[in-house]
């Protein structure tokens, strides 16, 4: 009697320190999952302003590489004409990188980097949020872009276009933004890998703050260079609660001497 | 199967934040593509200018093999991220002898690159220099 007894005793014990290890399991997930977890419902039932300086624009496999776009991992689906837009740009950053004395990076002589290469750029820019707009102003160029968010439709054509930080119409979906960006600039790359865009193309973007974090994705949309509308890694930035900006202009005149004193000779060519 | 996927969110949320974080290291508008990303020389000359300026600074050196003097030219970080490693714009002075760690131009032509942490000598003085900041 006394051995089964004993085993039974065992197996109880075995139960027990099972069941505990499981409590213990079910604790640690539960207050993970409450540290995690709780403050996005809290927020996600007050109103959404997006106000502040927020900085980063990482995030997503596109951003750690193995991707032909900073903006995400998944291919994006050129057509033809698209294909040879993208291989006809030669940049200095990613996967294609060259010597940028021997590439075309419209940048490379102080152009504008427009709308979306800024986006993803790293540096940090600020949201003012008003009644019927959202401002949004850039450290990289010291620019700004308006976001209409009064109701108006977004425009068919804009005869005064295209520009290089686009035309911008936005409106809430419940705690996202979504802006609808048009008359976008093409000899502007929408990252630092020469990933390009048209002039026809229209990008959705989505904007959502979650606590003290800030989603983005981009949705391009252009039959002429895409089979199929593409969406964007979910890229994120973070508030800078006591956050500033400060200047930052790639004045062509330094460019010029830039270029020619070291961007071209670390070439090995000649300044041109 | 429920601590995998807790080991698996967890390693993927350090990933994001890893990614997050060394970003804007390389935010810079694309020469590094010119240097030995993985090779540092050290540079030993005198200061003939520094220049102090968006968005790349640059620090020119007369250097001396030989008997014979060449310029030796350093790109430089923009002044923000300067400031966040412990430069000023006063660091370099024109006549001040430097030794400074770059990273070689692959052409093999005397200029090279120091846009984070490589190590600075300044009259026989070592320059406290670090990677920090957030952007």
């Amino acid at each position: 009697m006394a051995k089964p007894c004993g085993l039974a005793e065992v197996e109880i014990v075995r139960r027990i320190d099972n069941w505990e290890s499981e409590m213990r399991n079910g604790i640690f997930i539960s207050v993970l999952a409450g540290a995690l977890f709780l403050p996005l419902a809290a927020t996600a039932q007050t109103a959404t302003d997006l106000s502040g300086v927020w900085t980063g624009g990482g995030g997503g496999a596109g951003a750690a590489g193995g991707a032909m776009s900073q903006w995400g991992a998944k291919p994006l689906p050129f057509t033809a004409a698209g294909l040879a837009k993208f291989n006809a740009n030669k940049p200095g950053k990613g996967p294609r990188q060259g010597p940028p004395a021997l590439g075309n990076d419209p940048i490379g002589d102080s152009n504008p980097p427009g709308l979306y290469r800024t986006l993803i750029y790293g540096r940090p820019f600020e949201f003012i949020q008003l009644k019927n707009k959202v401002i949004q102003i850039f450290e990289w160029g010291k620019v700004w872009r308006v976001i209409y968010t009064d109701g108006r439709k977004v425009p068919d054509q804009l005869p005064a276009g295209p520009y290089w930080y686009g035309y911008s119409v936005g409106k809430w979906e419940g705690d996202t933004l979504v802006v609808d960006t048009v008359a976008l600039d093409s000899r502007a790359w929408l990252d630092e890998w020469g990933t390009p865009f048209g002039d026809d193309t229209r990008v959705q973007e989505r904007w959502r703050r979650q606590d003290n974090n800030l989603e983005l994705t981009v949705k391009l949309t252009d039959p002429a260079l895409l089979k199929e509308p593409w969406i964007s890694d979910t890229k994120r930035y973070r508030l800078q609660p006591n956050g500033e900006l400060d200047e930052m202009i790639f004045a062509p005149i330094d460019e010029k001497e830039f270029n020619s004193r070291i961007r071209n000779p670390a070439a090995g060519v000649p300044s041109r | 199967m429920e601590r995998r996927k807790i080991a698996i969110f967890l390693v993927s949320a350090f990933n994001i934040g890893l990614a997050m974080v060394a970003a804007p290291l390389f935010a810079h508008h694309g020469t590094a593509a010119s240097y030995d990303q993985v090779k540092w020389i050290n540079v030993t000359g005198v200061v003939t200018q520094f220049i102090w300026r968006n968005p790349h600074s640059s620090l020119y050196l007369d250097t001396t093999q030989n008997g014979k003097v060449s310029s030796y030219s350093i790109e430089m970080a923009s002044p923000g991220l300067l400031v966040q490693e412990g430069y000023t714009k006063e660091t370099f002075k024109v006549g001040d002898k430097v030794t400074i760690q770059v990273h070689p131009s692959l052409a093999g032509t005397e200029v090279g690159e120091c846009l984070f942490s490589c190590q600075v000598t300044i009259n026989g003085q070592t320059l406290r220099t670090g990677r920090g900041g957030n952007r």
